[in-house]
């Protein structure tokens, strides 16, 4: 399944054999992450080269990157630096001007119409701005896509929607409409939302930016519960500094569109390597 | 000259301002007179409206004409001069009374007499009006400048089935019978052929349009005017019948301004005296010959008895509709009769006697007698002298053999129980011998209904006749007529509703489908759509109607009236739709589709679950606002005959020269309206309170660990709590926020 989207596909190698890529994948990664590597696993997200320019301006050049299964990865980086932009790439709101984006080795980049719906039912996304339905109510929100895309029945896709809900502590807000809520409220009925799909990867896309600094705070203790009791891989674009030493396996620094460094969250906070990563972590400390 | 000279003058100007305007006005009178001899026309004379008459600009004679009635008054091709006949008469009287003659531009022709009654922008109208009873009541009428009929133009195929038996064709509810709002044509046609379908235009001309697409089955109208018109334009038609009304015509002048009348009839005088009016006619009409069209009335066979006595063949009686707003003749109040009878007597008729069955009147009646010889009127004097039911009319002269006599009673009674009425009665011979009319067919009348009896009653109240002493609430507001208007609006106000409330379903789905077209990837879909939405809404819906009912037919395809109305209405209203609709969905955020693509909604489920209930949200304000217009934009039918709301009251108005019924309608529109309007507002202010987050919430549990046991949830209530002025025990004050 090649892109047919992709503008110079001729500069960049086609995706790498399945068992190759993870196999090297396997030894990039080993030493960067706290996840606990299986012998033989796969990534269940692979990102080869991946590139992308708005109009004449590049915004991401050659990102490759793995995520695992299960595994929390914590992107940083300064603004502008194509965190968010690399995040939409994985699953398909941008489109890659080129490279790959593989999910359990699918390649989702190219994809349209039903086999692209179908790979999006393993990305989850939360978003700055929430993007709850306004029209429904909390717990519609949380049902509807158990409905039309899991085709769950209405008694199943709500008990789920109340579990969800209960889990980020608003079943009592369950008949209230976004606009009634809180931006802390609707962000965590958006992550309720994301999480009643049982993706197997969930994308943050810098998921505090938009709240109060007194809402922070509830919304990462709900996304800490999910990093440590849940399965699901997520990949967070945050300013968090404090959420990703604590909850990251890894942490991958981004600047001027491409993986600066990446590694265990002790060492890239503690014992940055790149010049650039010290400064990042200096401006902001 | 005249009171808005004067008044000027009276003023509180400069006195330098005064003269000057005395000195251009007598300026522009020297030059406008060209025979200075001439009566009427001297400043003097017209110094005030005592002695002479008043102007609505001095020195100018402003008459005012629909223009559509070729060859008496219309425009030529391509041309904005009118010209005519009548147009030439008007400036040759102007000019033998010292005036220029200024038309203003065309005033549809039920709105005419109005304008004349009401005075201050014409001081004539001279539109081919001819002199009846009912007009008289409301103007004055100058002597005759010319003797008319009427003309039913068909399409050639059919003529000659209407030329044989005209109400076997045409006096059937297939039928449909094109008139001009107010005319006399459209007064016999619906004393005439009661069963037709009769639909008032605004012109002539539009009712041969009509014809000729075949939307009508035919047009009844003045004869010369329909004679020039299918001998110049309309050669597909034939005037398939002449009906010998004898009428003639007047030109209308304000009955507070007598001095003028006189002025005018003198001025005619002299034009028919110097021959002017002979050269005009002949330029005109030069010499017509119609003797090959049939004759409505032309009455059977002339059967004369071995007595030589003779025999008076009745061929028609008729009585003018007298119900308030409705088309009935009712008992005990005043209508007008009209009889015909064709005299087969060699020595004539010198008197006539009508009989009435029992109950009916003549006392107070006043009687018209018309002769007519072929088509041409004959002068014939007479008295008639009413004694109960029955009615003498003898003649100065007897009326001759072979000419049909036509009587029309004014003001008379039938029995005011109802029923069926024969008309019998005898005639007196030239010789003085008697002999016995046949019996008319018989007329059928009704008895009062209450509506009649509330409009009688309010006849007879003081307050209403005070009321209606002054003027404006008179024209306006009269209230015998609001009580008819609105019965008679009512079945108009119900189609109105149901053309618009049968249109918007398809509006609506038509609408959302090109919406969802222009906002498509595929381009040529996108190109279909701007092109639907930008014709429709790039022309007016008056022309698009037109193209429908006039095109349609012509191309063979014939639907009902209000079916088609329904299709216009539906597509036009559609193509504002579909433009509400798209702006509707692009205003919805990109978030949204993220949102749902991220859960792995497909474009389909998108649109339908997501995007769609949102904009509908949306554009409720906008979509009930363009059902406003559309339901008002339904009033544009009556142009093409169908029977809605503003047609009703058009025709109302035409009947009794009153602005009543427009008023009637106005409150029949506004009580759709209005309570619409009203939800507009509240829809958007509910709207705007939901995005606030201020709509009224439902019941939440207050705290009491009933939420789940994750861990922010029992702080968050407090931290999180939602920027709104509202508590969180909004269900308490529920009552309030759903009053809003």
């Amino acid at each position: 399944m090649h892109s047919k989207n992709r503008p110079c596909a001729a500069d960049v190698p086609p995706a790498m054999d399945a068992e190759k890529a993870a196999r090297l994948a396997f030894a990039h990664d080993l030493p960067l992450s706290r996840h606990h590597f299986v012998e033989g696993e796969h990534p269940v997200v692979r990102i080869e080269h991946l590139g992308k320019t708005f109009t004449d301006t590049p915004v991401l050049r050659d990102v490759n990157l793995n995520v695992w299964n299960g595994e929390i990865v914590v992107v940083l980086g300064p603004s502008g630096s194509g965190k968010s932009t690399m995040l939409r790439c994985i699953n398909l709101l941008e489109t890659p001007t080129q490279g790959h984006v593989l999910i359990r080795d699918q390649e989702i980049t190219g994809a349209s119409g039903a086999s692209l719906s179908l790979l999006r039912r393993d990305l989850g996304m939360v978003f700055q701005q929430f993007n709850l339905f306004p029209h429904l109510s909390a717990k519609e929100n949380v049902v509807i896509g158990q409905m039309k895309v899991l085709k769950k029945s209405r008694a199943e896709a709500e008990a789920e929607a109340m579990r969800q809900l209960a889990a980020v502590g608003l079943a009592d807000r369950a008949e209230f409409k976004p606009p009634q809520l809180s931006g802390g409220q609707q962000q965590r009925v958006a992550i309720a939302r994301a999480v009643a799909m049982h993706p197997k990867v969930l994308l943050f896309d810098e998921p505090t930016s938009a709240l109060d600094p007194e809402l922070v705070r509830d919304v990462l203790a709900v996304m800490r519960d999910l990093a440590l009791n849940g399965d699901m891989a997520m990949i967070v674009v945050t300013h968090e500094m404090g959420f990703a030493r604590e909850v990251a396996d890894r942490v991958v620094f981004m600047e001027g569109g491409v993986v600066v460094e990446q590694g265990l969250p002790n060492d890239v906070f503690d014992h940055p390597k790149e010049a650039r990563t010290k400064e990042f972590l200096g401006s902001i400390g | 000259m005249g009171a808005n000279a004067s008044s000027r003058e009276g003023g509180p100007g400069p006195r330098a301002l005064g003269i000057l305007l005395a000195c251009v006005t007598l300026l522009g009178a020297l030059v406008g007179c060209s025979s200075l001899s001439s009566p009427g026309g001297s400043v003097s004379e017209a110094s005030g409206p005592s002695e002479g008459y008043v102007l609505v600009n001095p020195g100018k004679l402003t008459v005012v004409s629909d223009l559509a009635n070729p060859p008496f008054d219309y425009f030529d091709t391509g041309s904005a001069v009118p010209v005519g006949f009548e147009v030439d008469l008007m400036q040759a009287v102007a000019q033998k009374m010292g005036l220029t003659c200024e038309y203003l531009p065309p005033q549809k022709f039920d709105s005419i007499i109005p304008m004349i009654k009401q005075g201050g922008r014409a001081d004539v109208g001279a539109s081919n009006f001819t002199i009846t009873d009912e007009r008289l009541q409301e103007i004055d009428f100058t002597d005759a400048y010319i003797d008319s009929n009427q003309g039913v133009v068909t399409s050639a195929d059919v003529a000659d089935a209407v030329a044989a038996d005209y109400r076997g064709a045409l006096d059937t509810p297939e039928a449909t019978l094109a008139v001009q709002a107010g005319s006399t044509g459209e007064a016999w046609a619906q004393e005439n052929l009661p069963d037709a379908t009769i639909v008032s235009l605004d012109d002539p001309i539009a009712a041969l349009t009509g014809v000729q697409s075949g939307l009508y089955t035919a047009a009844v109208a003045d004869l010369p005017v329909m004679e020039y018109e299918v001998k110049n334009s309309y050669t597909a038609l034939r005037v398939a019948l002449q009906v010998p009304t004898g009428e003639q015509y007047g030109i209308v002048v304000s009955k507070s301004n007598p001095g003028l009348t006189a002025a005018l009839n003198e001025a005619l005088e002299q034009c028919q005296e110097d021959g002017t009016m002979d050269a005009l006619k002949a330029k005109w009409f030069g010499s017509s010959d119609s003797s090959s069209i049939a004759t409505a009335s032309t009455a059977g066979e002339a059967s004369v008895d071995s007595s030589g006595m003779g025999t008076v063949a009745v061929s028609k009686a008729t009585a003018r509709p007298n119900e308030s707003g409705g088309d009935g003749v009712i008992g005990g109040q005043n209508t007008r009769l009209t009889w015909e009878g064709t005299v087969y007597v060699d020595s004539g008729v010198s008197s006539v006697r009508l009989t009435l069955p029992a109950g009916a009147s003549f006392d107070g009646s006043s009687t018209r007698i018309t002769v007519l010889d072929g088509l041409s009127r004959q002068s014939v004097s007479g008295t008639a002298t009413p004694e109960g039911n029955v009615l003498n009319v003898s003649f100065g002269k007897p009326v001759a053999n072979g000419s049909l006599l036509r009587l029309e009673v004014t003001d008379m009674r039938f029995a005011p129980a109802g029923g069926d009425s024969v008309v019998s009665g005898s005639y007196v011979t030239g010789e003085g011998a008697t002999g016995t009319l046949e019996d008319s067919s018989p007329i059928a009348t009704i008895g009062l209904t209450p509506l009649q009896s509330a409009v009688n009653w309010l006849d007879g109240q003081p307050w209403v006749a005070a009321w209606n002493s002054v003027p404006f609430l008179n024209m306006f507001f009269k209230p015998q007529l609001l009580a008819t208007s609105f019965a008679a609006l009512l079945p108009g106000w119900l189609l109105c509703l149901l053309i618009v409330t049968a249109a918007y379903p398809f509006a609506i789905v038509l609408g959302l489908l090109f919406a969802l077209l222009k906002i498509s990837r595929h381009r040529p879909l996108r190109a279909l759509a701007s092109v639907y939405i930008n014709v429709l809404r790039g022309t007016p819906l008056f022309l698009q109607i037109y193209v429908a009912f006039f095109g349609l037919p012509m191309l063979g395809v014939n639907i009902d009236n209000t079916v088609l109305g329904i299709i216009v209405m539906a597509l036009n209203s559609s193509a504002y739709q579909a433009e509400i609709y798209r702006a509707g969905i692009q205003s919805i955020p990109t978030g949204q589709y993220e949102a749902a693509a991220s859960l792995g909604m497909s474009r389909l489920q998108t649109m339908l679950w997501i995007i769609l209930p949102q904009t509908v949200r949306r554009v409720i304000p906008t979509v009930t606002s363009d059902f406003i217009t559309s339901y008002k934009d339904t009033s544009l039918l009556s142009s093409v005959g169908v029977m809605e709301l503003m047609m009703f009251s058009k025709n109302l108005t035409t009947t009794t020269g009153n602005i009543t019924p427009y008023i009637a309608a106005a409150v029949f529109y506004l009580i759709v309206t209005l309570p619409l309007i009203r939800v507009v507002g509240i829809v958007e202010r509910r709207l705007s309170d939901a995005e606030h987050g201020l709509e009224a919430r439902p019941l939440a549990s207050d705290g009491q660990g009933s939420t789940g046991p994750s861990a922010p949830a029992g702080d968050a209530r407090a931290a999180d709590a939602p920027l709104s002025p509202l508590t969180p025990h909004t269900h308490d004050d529920g009552g309030v926020n759903d009053a809003q």
